[in-house]
């Protein structure tokens, strides 16, 4: 899973390095623009919905995260 | 808690360096209005607390009209009645009401002159309440005044109390002046308040015209253009102005506090009118008959003794000779009548007994000399001027040139001899001619057909003069410069220019035409007279 | 009364005084007592409607999160998990949603549409139908900026990202707060209530700095705003009069006049929340040091731009609605057409919305869309733009660049004011026109600069006055300038603290204003 969302995000955003931190939102490697693209390619990819509460730093700021979000949703 | 405690000190130091700050950016800022810059009438109030207690028997109070017209140093010079002149431009009654209960605290007058032309004061002139406003001391009257003044526009109040916040917009104009008087807020005045004017402009109405256009204009009877009416020897303007005889309950009842006032301290009140001689359909402060007969029925009303120099008084006042402005504003020769004739009033009705001290003996001094060069300056005969220079200011420097003519100066030539000048005029024809004359010695003369040029060194101050005259056939003209100011009024005529060398000022300078007719440039007499005043004010200091 | 009167520093000293004087623990009743009084003094219709609509809000909040409550407890009786969890929370948030979300929020924003909008309907009214409603209408003090902090206290509420606020006197604080509630900063209630009601010791040197703070608000605003408007309300006031560089200057004059006029506002509210110990946010960050416009709205009035992010942007843009439409978007135009709607739909969105909030004319629906228009292609075109700059061999990390970037971005900033300060569209087409109509460069010395409202002294007061400040601002970026101060000698300190009081008495523009000519002649 971790891997699938690395490559399909890297596709996307190849300017980003999303390996370089754990706090990739807290330390401003992703800023609302790119959260929300990448939350359109999530949504996308992987049929789920995002509410709202889930839009936070701590589901973003690094690729694992986003993969448990990802899970979660979909379970 | 501790931290206050720790820094309280700090804070008291502020605060302190900070009003002090304050107090001296506030006196930076506010308009200097002092005797010498005496050209609005303002700025009494705060010469006036220099004086000692109980020290002023009379007080005056009024416009500019009493500003100009009386002369406390004459009233003491002659009398020995030690008065104070509060009057300032345009001075609303409730401004004089406010200002006489400040006034009051520390003087013990025996007698309140109010010139009653506040009661036809009907415009509104903000600069006229500050005039009073500003001098006064921060407190309740102060602040009733700014009241009075600020009746619709309340949101600026504090202006009033703080004057710094309603100059502060001056910082554009700030002068070396405003920064040199900062700590000279108020200075002793030695004329008292008075306002010694030495420039002359002649009327060109009398007073029989004056009402008898007063009268028209109350029947209100449509004037259409300029023309001479049957039956009239002058010629009727053809403004329309509404004009207005009755003086409005308001003024009277601030007339009516300003006796009890004075019931209440056992002073006597005296209600004068110093003349003014203008157009009535133009300003409305030219005293006709018929109000002299109006006001006269309210103090009758109102039991209060009413004095009229114009109607009442017998003065002989000559408006060609004795008025700055055409007549509605006296200068220094019309004020000494007015004076004189005030001083007789005042000792033959009043219980005023002749005080002299000390300190008003030696503003007496100043008074006089400051005098003697209005004197000067007033001058208009040759032969009396020239008897004048020989006599009062034998030390002082003379300069003359002149552009000559066969016909017209030749008779000068003879009064000359006074001075030493042995130039014959009468031997050359529009011809050059400069002349210097220093400590009662003719120090250099010379007459001739060409330009005549003459620099030197003044004796003392060691400014450079320059003198320069050219005769009609060399292209006229005529200069005379001190430290390369000119100050000669025009290349036909003599021009005279008289210098005092300790002083380092420049006291007259007149040119006389073929006609005896004395030609002055009344700003230059202005600027020469404001410099003399300033001297004499700060070596006092 | 306003931030700009003695009567404000008055009651922000006697408010001092009080709430130093009282107990650590009852403190902030004063700044509740201060502030009511605060309002009050701008209606007391108006402090009543203020009052119930908190009131409203107070206890929405309350019900969501006893909802929530309630839902927690099911749960742990139920002792369920997983799927079914989800499924019952999600139950209980559609309920909040539905009966207590909606309607608040349409409570909310209906009153603020009203007080904005209903004398403009009646206008329009009026003139289609020529309808006769003639009605006043009480507009609340400050409502467009609490309106927006209860909308986002509401929804973070809903959303779980904030605790419901139990007392409601706390909670009344949070919005009556004095000093943000004439301009804001737009508060964010929770981050509010952890600074308004935490223990606050005496300090003096917090006090000495918010005061130092409002000094320089002060200035700002009555030196540098209100000198500048002198000139901008003459040209906008009569824009057929003036062409050319007259018009450009009053455009680029009315840019810096609102940042100072705003800015200025800020750092007096700022200082005087200091004062009590109370941190605001800031709203401005040196804008003009900005290298984008992106970036210019991150550091112009930040608190507005936070609130649209978050309550605005974000949830459109991951709403169901639009991730369906990107996904019929995609499966129809491809994947880059996708991306494209995806940051232009919710960009529109806000932008439409922020003009909206500015102003209730056409121009400032026309000035949302402006920047909304200048942000998305900025952000489409990203790309190109950088492919563009390597063709031409700019170097975009010179420092060069960077300062044509700032200029760029002024001049953007700029054309905004161009939209809005004339008032009205008819008005911006006057301006351009007349600005276009000619090129006059010799106003700057034949003095027609000088004879409109501004005269040469005045101008020297502006670029003195702006160049100090861009100086300020400059240390500000690299670290807090009153501390650089505290740490010099007490001489220089004094020297800076009586300047600055003593400039702003004597070049801030306030008064009824003294009449040069103190003469008077002739008459009396």
């Amino acid at each position: 899973m971790r891997e699938e969302i690395l490559q399909l995000l890297s596709k996307e955003n190849p300017e980003i390095d999303f390996t370089i931190s754990d706090e990739l939102v807290d330390d401003g490697v992703l800023d609302s623009l790119t959260i929300v693209s990448l939350i359109g390619t999530l949504s996308m990819e992987y049929g789920i919905d995002i509410p709202y509460e889930e839009i936070v730093p701590e589901n973003f700021n690094s690729i694992d995260a986003m993969a448990a979000m990802v899970e979660r949703l979909r379970a | 808690m501790k931290e206050i405690k720790e820094n309280g000190l700090k804070i008291i130091i502020f605060f302190l360096v900070g009003f002090i700050l304050f107090e001296s950016f506030s006196n930076i800022f506010v308009p200097k209005r002092f005797s010498y810059n005496k050209v609005y009438d303002a700025g009494k109030f705060k010469g006036y607390e220099r004086e000692k207690s109980n020290d002023i028997d009379v007080l005056i109070c009024g416009t500019s009209h009493a500003s100009h017209g009386i002369l406390p140093m004459e009233l003491y010079e002659k009398y020995g009645i030690r008065s104070y002149n509060l009057g300032t431009s345009w001075q609303p009654i409730e401004a004089t009401y406010y200002m006489l209960l400040e006034a009051l605290h520390k003087q013990n007058p025996k007698i309140i002159i109010i010139d009653v032309s506040a009661l036809y004061l009907t415009d509104y002139n903000e600069a006229a309440w500050n005039f009073v406003l500003d001098d006064l001391p921060f407190g309740g009257n102060k602040f009733k005044l700014e009241e009075c003044m600020r009746h619709t526009d309340q949101e600026n109040m504090h202006e009033g109390l703080i004057p710094f916040l309603k100059y502060h917009d001056r910082w554009k104009e700030l002068k070396e002046e405003d920064f040199r008087d900062m700590l000279h807020i108020s200075r002793h005045d030695y004329n008292k308040g008075g306002h010694i004017s030495s420039i002359t402009v002649k009327s060109n109405l009398s007073v029989e015209v004056m009402n008898a256009i007063a009268d028209e204009l109350q029947q209100n009877i449509e004037i259409s253009e300029w023309e001479y009416k049957e039956g009239k020897d002058y010629k009727v303007p053809s403004k329309e102005m509404p004009y207005a005889v009755d003086v409005t309950e308001e003024k009277i009842e601030w007339l009516q506090k300003i006796k009890e006032l004075c019931d209440e301290k056992n002073i006597q009140c005296l209600l004068v009118k110093v003349p003014v001689l203008a157009w009535p359909q133009l300003y409305s402060s030219a005293w006709s008959e018929a109000k002299y007969h109006t006001v006269k029925e309210i103090s009758d009303k109102y039991d209060i003794v009413y004095y009229d120099f114009l109607y009442e008084a017998g003065l002989n006042l000559d408006y060609d000779r004795d008025s700055h402005d055409g007549g509605m504003h006296l200068n220094l020769s019309g004020a000494q009548k007015v004076s004189e004739n005030l001083g007789k009033y005042l000792k033959e009705h009043y219980e005023l007994p002749d005080e002299r001290n000390e300190q008003w003996d030696r503003d007496l001094i100043i008074y006089k000399d400051v005098r003697n060069v209005a004197q000067l300056q007033l001058e208009q005969d040759f032969s009396k001027y020239i008897d004048f220079l020989s006599n009062n200011y034998k030390d002082k420097t003379i300069l003359i040139t002149a552009s000559l003519d066969y016909m017209g100066l030749k008779d000068y030539g003879e009064t000359l001899r006074k001075l030493g000048i042995k130039a014959d005029f009468n031997s050359q024809f529009h011809d050059a001619y400069v002349a210097v004359v220093e400590g009662g010695v003719v120090k250099y003369e010379a007459l001739s057909g060409d330009k005549l040029s003459y620099e030197g060194v003044c004796d003392i101050s060691r400014e450079k003069y320059r003198l320069y005259s050219s005769g009609w056939r060399t292209s006229a003209g005529a200069t005379i410069t001190i430290a390369n100011r000119e100050l000669a009024n025009s290349f036909r005529g003599l021009n005279i220019v008289v210098y005092d060398n300790r002083k380092n000022l420049v006291l007259d300078s007149v040119c006389y035409d073929e006609q005896n007719n004395a030609i002055r440039n009344g700003d230059l007499i202005d600027s020469f007279m404001e410099g003399y005043e300033r001297y004499m004010v700060e070596m006092e200091d | 009364m306003t931030y700009l009167s003695i009567l404000f520093i008055i009651f922000v000293t006697i408010t001092t005084l009080f709430y130093y004087i009282f107990p650590k623990r009852i403190r902030w009743y004063i700044l509740l007592i201060a502030s009511a009084w605060f309002y009050w003094c701008a209606g007391y219709d108006k402090l009543l409607i203020v009052i119930m609509t908190s009131l409203v809000i107070w206890l929405a909040s309350r019900a969501i999160s006893r909802q929530y409550k309630k839902a927690e407890q099911e749960i742990a009786e139920q002792g369920i998990g997983g799927k079914e969890k989800a499924a019952l929370l999600g139950k209980y948030k559609r309920k909040c949603r539905k009966f207590i979300l909606i309607p608040t929020l349409c409570f909310l924003v209906g009153v603020l549409a009203y007080c904005k909008f209903a004398l403009m309907l009646a206008d329009v009214l009026w003139q289609i139908f020529s309808l006769d409603i003639s009605f006043e209408v009480i507009v609340p003090l400050g409502i467009s900026y609490y309106t927006f902090s209860s909308v986002g206290y509401l929804l973070d509420v809903y959303w779980k990202k904030a605790e419901h606020i139990g007392n409601y006197f706390k909670f009344a604080l949070c919005v009556l707060y004095f000093p943000q509630i004439v301009q804001g900063p737009i508060a964010r209630y929770n981050r509010l209530e952890k600074e308004l009601f935490q223990e606050h010791p005496f300090d003096f040197k917090q006090i000495c700095f918010g005061m130092q703070l409002m000094l320089y608000g002060y200035a700002k605003k009555m030196i540098l705003a209100d000198r500048l408007s002198l000139y901008t309300s003459k040209v906008f006031g009569n824009l057929q009069c003036y062409e050319g560089l007259v018009i450009l200057i009053a455009v680029i004059a009315s840019a810096f006049q609102i940042y100072m006029d705003f800015s200025g506002c800020m750092d007096i509210v700022r200082g005087a929340s200091q004062i009590f110990g109370v941190t605001l946010e800031h709203n401005f960050m040196h804008p003009f040091f900005s290298t984008s416009t992106a970036e210019f709205w991150r550091r112009w009035h930040i608190t507005l731009g936070i609130w649209f992010k978050d309550y605005v942007y974000m949830p459109v843009a991951v709403s169901k609605w639009l991730i369906k439409l990107i996904t019929k978007t995609r499966n129809l135009f491809g994947k880059e057409a996708a991306k494209v709607v995806n940051i232009i739909i919710p960009l529109l969105i806000v932008w439409l919305l922020t003009g909206i909030w500015h102003g209730t004319g056409w121009n400032y629906v026309v000035w949302g869309l402006y920047y909304g228009t200048i942000i998305i292609c900025s952000t489409l075109f990203m790309g190109q733009y950088k492919k563009l700059a390597k063709l031409l061999h700019i170097d975009m990390t010179k420092k060069s660049y960077q300062r044509f970037q700032m200029v760029r971005t002024f001049l953007v900033f700029a054309g905004g004011r161009l939209i809005a300060a004339p008032g009205t569209l008819t008005n911006t087409w006057i301006a351009i026109k007349q600005m276009f109509s000619g090129f006059n460069p010799w106003v700057f010395w034949d003095g027609t600069l000088y004879s409109m409202g501004l005269d040469y002294k005045d101008w020297c007061v502006v670029i003195i006055g702006l160049l100090l400040v861009r100086r300020i601002s400059i240390f500000q970026e690299r670290g807090s300038v009153r501390e650089a101060i505290a740490r010099r000698n007490i001489v220089l300190r004094w020297i800076i603290y009586y300047a600055a009081f003593f400039a702003i008495l004597i070049f801030g523009i306030y008064g009824s204003g003294y009449n040069a000519s103190d003469f008077i002649y002739g008459n009396f």
